[in-house]
């Protein structure tokens, strides 16, 4: 049998399992993103895109428990990884010269929880609608029962500049988060040898590029009004 | 004093190791926990005898003076470990190897030893492979060989230029697999001070631990020494800063022979010496000599010249001329004393060290144009680093300048055919006993005798002992323990209340230069009569005016060296002393005044076929010389030549 | 040239260590980091000072000895360069230079720049070896190894276990290490039966030691004077995952130890 508590324990396992987890957060955000291009092809695409994802609500629920589950396991790897971090080098270097590590990767604690406070907020904007004030979800709309008014829900919120800004921000945090994140779950997993690591580092950065510029030229669009 | 060897004279030579296996004694499977082994020292040697050892079900505790058994100095060998294994088919053989060796040790190597090396060479390269040993490969999956110095066959395996690490990291983890068993006890960090003999058999060691400088005794029923060689008597050699002679001269003062230590081997392939301030010298390794051609300039005048603008016609390749047949691939001691003759000439290359030019060139660039960069850079791209490393020159560019140095000591202690020493229970394996390289070391065969020492000889030979003697039997609060540990403490407390004026380190350096000078490459009656009036004028000093400081307990490096400095300078008169009676040159023993018209080593087979014996009687007393005689019924004597 | 050191100095395992300051002249370029060291405790010596403690054995970059960390670099600024082998052209007139110990708390300080590394021979312990006892193996040419799996097995078994990648990685994991040993064994075809269990229990002994998680910062990779790879650190998780979720080794010791 799988031995999941060894596994958890094993800094090794625990690796792993933020980076299968953080392989599916990385899938959805791509679909995600991919999604909200349709706010470039006017409301009545945004709004049919929305009214889709919620056409089985059943699914919808489910889709949400595994990225939720995923994330909470995400989130709990990471604080045990940090510990066990700090725990191994209780005396820090007078002079530090960081040669093959990058802004990204050092950064990763920082941009991490960053993203986290965007996705509570974004889920309050968008989705739990119902929990807390407008200011949350200002002009919040319904199409019907399980979809939101995507389009207009969307654009009325970004086009505030504050949350626009702060969407912008944060999908750029999500993009550093992602530069050294994608390539590392690879061999995290241990699914990136010699050969692979130049495709895998190309595919990475290439995806990362695409979910977090994409997330930032709709938030733009819309802060600017290109989209209104 | 016995010095009858026990090998069997009553076989022919290629049955005796089976015949002596089967002859002698063993110790029950279910017996074997109850015996107690020391082992010291972990390089090859140590940890390979430790791990079998402790394989074959003895309690083994190992002692090593660094943090790990991983870092012993077999670590730094480079070029490769012979094995009759006649894969290339180019005619090699037991016999061969056994011819080669006893030839190229310049008879003064023991026939039966060697013979059983050459055996058992086969079975340490499919040892060292089963454990993960990753050997260099041809495409078809097959074991590349190279050929090496003093062979014309290839038989020398290599692991890049890292065979030494390789092969102590397979006996390390071998060693470390039994640590986890709980049959071999580590003690790292702990070096070995006094041996301790009772009723005529060694019973334990006086350590000290090097972390909380505690001194302590451990009681065995046997005591194995692998503790390398002396070749830091010269302070510059390529040995590791910390080897030492420690342990073979403390077993030695307590009655252990020590056999030849006038033979000393001088690598004609290292580095120059840059300046005064140098602390060792770090070697290439002989396999460059393949493919690499050594020359000086013709003239003198054209030394100062870059080595580009001296024409072809200009330079001598003296090996090439010298030695048509070996060219650049001649001994060692023969390819040094080339090069400290084309030195004294004043035809030596690279800055001027105390107003000499001590340097030779070792040209790379035919190898390149015939072989092109990248075969070149395959074979010996790690050494080319190491060297700009080191040079800041680039060796592809411009040829490596090289100039011999002390590599390796072919004397120590006196053992006889079962590696045991004149003290019963007190085995010696590897370059810490006077070995079966005679009066030279083959290239890529250091590596061979310590594995095999360990893995294969040791451990059929130290049964037949401990089966003779009653197992648990040592108390390790007896008289002898106790006087053992007083003494040791007694001189750390001596050298600690000392508080004079010099460095250990400038002792140490004023002996090696010394000895340099006097017992180096050449030696003569004259510089050995001298040597031997100043060693003792040093070592009153030492004593009188050496300082150490801070405390005896916890890590006091300085301590730690001047113990070791304090046995060089009681050691180097006996090996100064070795030096002078011999009066022959053979293999690494050169004396100047015997020596052929064409300046070649004249050895004197009428008077001194023996191995040289000295045993203790008091610091500064003259010891006594032992003979063993030496007979060569298989390999005859013979002038060698490799022209 | 002239330099001005820094020096971690700690007098034993349990002190609380401080840095002194030490002016030294008459540096020569050629000589090595270590000779420059030997220079200034003959000095401090000479002073009646206690010479700074560090550990050094061949100083031809094989043993694995020596290692502190210069200005923020473990074995200095060169690339691929043990400390004994960096040579003081690298540096220049008038640099200060801050020597410091590794710093993780699998390697305790037991002196000046001296730490204990005996955690990484504990993680060898656990695995790093093919169980294989002496004897008679067969012919060491009956079981045939690609030049390429031997060529990329002797890359990882060129570490030299000096602790730089500990001390260069900013969580202080061993995971370079380890991985070079599970990727040594695990390449050969000898290696292959205890390939997964080896892994496993290698992994465990690591985290054991109190070394931190490996977050592929490629610190150790750009420290490790051999050029150990970090796709080493990748077939480690493999073989660690595979042996977690598809073939469980069977865990304990086997009877002669293995």
């Amino acid at each position: 049998m799988i031995d999941v508590g060894r596994i958890w324990r094993s800094s090794a396992g625990t690796k792993a399992v933020m980076a299968a987890t953080g392989m599916i957060l990385f899938g959805f955000t791509i679909v995600h993103m991919l999604g909200n291009l349709n706010v470039f092809f006017g409301e009545k695409s945004m709004n049919d895109y929305g009214a889709m994802l919620h056409a089985v609500p059943e699914l919808a629920y489910f889709a949400r428990v595994v990225l939720g589950g995923a994330l909470v396991l995400h989130i709990a790897a990471m604080v045990k990884l940090l510990r066990q971090s700090q725990a191994a080098r209780p005396q820090a270097y007078k002079v530090v010269t960081p040669k093959a590590s990058t802004i990204y990767s050092r950064t990763m604690r920082f941009t991490g929880p960053v993203v986290l406070v965007f996705i509570v907020l974004h889920l309050l904007n968008l989705t739990f609608h119902g929990v807390g004030s407008d200011f949350l979800h200002p002009g919040f709309k319904m199409q019907n029962e399980h979809a939101p008014e995507a389009y207009h829900n969307l654009t009325t919120l970004l086009q505030m500049p504050m949350w626009g800004v702060f969407y912008i921000i944060a999908n750029a945090c999500f993009g550093f988060h992602l530069w050294h994140g994608a390539v590392a779950m690879f061999r995290s997993l241990g699914l990136s040898g010699e050969r692979q690591l130049g495709t895998v580092k190309m595919m990475a950065s290439g995806l990362t590029a695409l979910v977090a510029g994409g997330n930032i030229v709709i938030a733009t669009s819309i802060l600017l009004h290109v989209v209104k | 004093m016995d010095l009858s060897n026990k090998a069997p004279t009553d076989v022919d030579i290629r049955d005796s190791w089976e015949t002596h296996k089967f002859r002698m004694k063993l110790v029950n499977p279910a017996n074997r926990r109850k015996y107690n082994v020391i082992v010291v020292g972990s390089g090859l040697a140590g940890a390979s005898a430790a791990a079998t050892l402790g394989e074959h079900g003895y309690n083994v505790s190992c002692f090593a003076f660094q943090d790990s058994p991983r870092r012993a100095h077999s670590i730094a060998a480079q070029g490769g470990i012979n094995a009759a294994k006649n894969y290339q088919n180019d005619g090699d053989s037991v016999w061969r190897l056994f011819y080669d060796t006893v030839k190229g040790g310049d008879f003064r190597a023991r026939e039966a030893n060697v013979y059983r090396l050459a055996q058992v060479s086969v079975n340490i390269i499919d040892q060292a492979t089963a454990q993960g040993v990753p050997f260099a490969r041809e495409y078809g999956g097959t074991l590349a060989n190279r050929s090496f110095g003093g062979a014309q066959v290839s038989r020398t395996f290599y692991a890049r230029g890292q065979t030494g690490q390789q092969l102590l990291l397979g006996a390390y983890s071998a060693l470390e697999r039994q640590v986890n068993a709980g049959k071999v006890k580590m003690y790292s960090r702990t070096e070995m001070l006094d041996l301790v003999v009772e009723n005529g058999r060694a019973v334990g060691i006086v350590v000290r631990d090097l972390e909380t400088g505690a001194v302590t005794t451990h009681a065995a029923d046997a005591v194995v020494l692998a503790t390398g060689g002396y070749g830091n008597v010269f302070y510059l050699s390529t040995n590791a800063k910390g080897c030492n002679v420690t342990a073979t001269w403390r077993a030695h003062r307590r009655g252990a022979l020590f056999a030849n230590p006038c033979f000393t081997q001088i690598h004609p392939t290292c580095i120059p010496v840059a300046g005064s301030y140098q602390s060792k010298l770090t070697l290439m390794s002989e396999s460059l000599r393949n493919d690499g051609r050594v020359w000086v300039p013709k003239k003198a005048e054209d030394c100062g010249k870059a080595p580009d603008q001296i024409a072809e016609a200009d330079r001598d390749y003296y090996l090439e001329r010298k030695y048509p047949s070996f060219g650049n691939l001649c001994p060692r001691d023969i390819a040094s004393r080339a090069a400290k003759q084309v030195c004294d000439e004043g035809r030596g290359v690279g800055p001027k060290v105390e107003g000499v030019s001590r340097g030779v060139y070792l040209d790379f660039a035919d190898a390149i144009r015939r072989l092109g960069q990248k075969t070149v850079e395959e074979r010996y791209g790690n050494l080319f680093e190491m060297y700009e490393r080191i040079t800041g020159e680039d060796p592809y560019k411009v040829p490596m300048r090289m100039y011999p140095a002390v590599h390796y000591t072919m004397g120590g202690l006196w053992v006889d055919y079962n590696l045991q020493s004149s003290i019963p229970g007190c085995f010696v394996i590897g370059e810490a006993n006077f070995s079966d390289h005679g009066a030279n070391r083959l290239g890529a065969s250091a590596l061979m005798q310590g594995l095999a020492d360990g893995y294969f000889v040791l451990p059929f030979t130290l049964p037949n002992y401990l089966a003779g003697v009653k197992a648990g039997s040592v108390n390790a609060n007896s008289p002898a323990f106790k006087a053992a540990e007083t003494e040791a403490k007694a001189r750390i407390d001596k050298l600690m209340s000392i508080k004079g004026k010099r460095t250990v380190d400038s002792f140490h350096r004023e002996l090696g230069l010394l000895m340099w000078e006097k017992c180096g490459m050449a030696r003569t009656r004259e510089g050995l009569t001298e040597l031997l009036a100043r060693i003792p004028v040093i070592r009153e000093e030492f004593w009188s005016n050496v300082t150490v400081l801070g405390s005896p307990e916890g890590i006091n490096q300085s301590l730690e060296k001047a113990g070791r400095v304090a046995d060089f300078l009681e050691f180097a008169e006996t090996m100064a002393l070795d030096a002078l009676e011999r009066e022959e040159s053979c293999g690494g023993h050169f004396r100047e005044e015997h020596q052929t018209e064409d300046g070649e080593a004249l050895r004197h087979d009428d008077e001194f076929c023996y191995a040289a014996a000295w045993e203790f009687t008091g610091v500064g007393k003259r010891p006594i010389l032992h003979k063993e005689p030496l007979e060569f019924q298989h390999v005859h004597l013979a002038t060698r030549n490799y022209k | 040239m002239k330099l001005t050191l820094q020096i971690w100095r700690q007098a034993d395992k349990n002190a609380k260590g401080a840095f002194e300051t030490y002016p030294l002249d008459g540096v020569s370029e050629h000589m090595s980091f270590l000779e420059m060291l030997d220079v200034l405790n003959e000095q401090l010596i000479g002073q009646g000072k206690e010479p700074v403690a560090f550990e050094h054995d061949c100083r031809e970059g094989i043993c694995g000895c020596c290692g502190f960390v210069i200005n923020g670099s473990p074995h200095g600024p060169m690339p691929k360069t043990t400390v004994c082998q960096l040579h003081m052209r690298v540096f220049k007139d008038g640099d200060t230079l801050t020597l410091e110990p590794w710093r993780a708390s699998a390697f305790p300080v037991l002196k000046d720049l001296v730490v204990d590394r005996s955690a990484l021979d504990r993680i060898i312990q656990k695995g790093g070896y093919i169980s294989v006892n002496t004897g008679n193996p067969q012919d060491a040419n009956a079981v045939l190894v690609s030049k390429d799996c031997s060529d990329k097995s002797m890359d990882a078994a060129a570490c030299i276990g000096c602790g730089a990648c500990v001390a260069a990685c900013p969580n202080a994991s061993a995971m370079l290490f380890t991985s070079a040993k599970i990727a040594h064994l695990g390449l050969l075809p000898q290696g292959q039966p205890e390939r997964h269990k080896r892994a496993q229990d290698m992994f465990e002994q690591h985290d054991a030691e109190g070394f931190g998680p490996c977050s592929q910062h490629g610190e150790c990779e750009a420290a490790c004077p051999k050029g150990i790879k970090m796709t080493n650190i990748a077939m480690a998780n493999g073989d660690y995952l595979f042996s977690q979720l598809i073939w469980s080794p069977r865990t304990g010791p086997s009877a002669d130890g293995g």
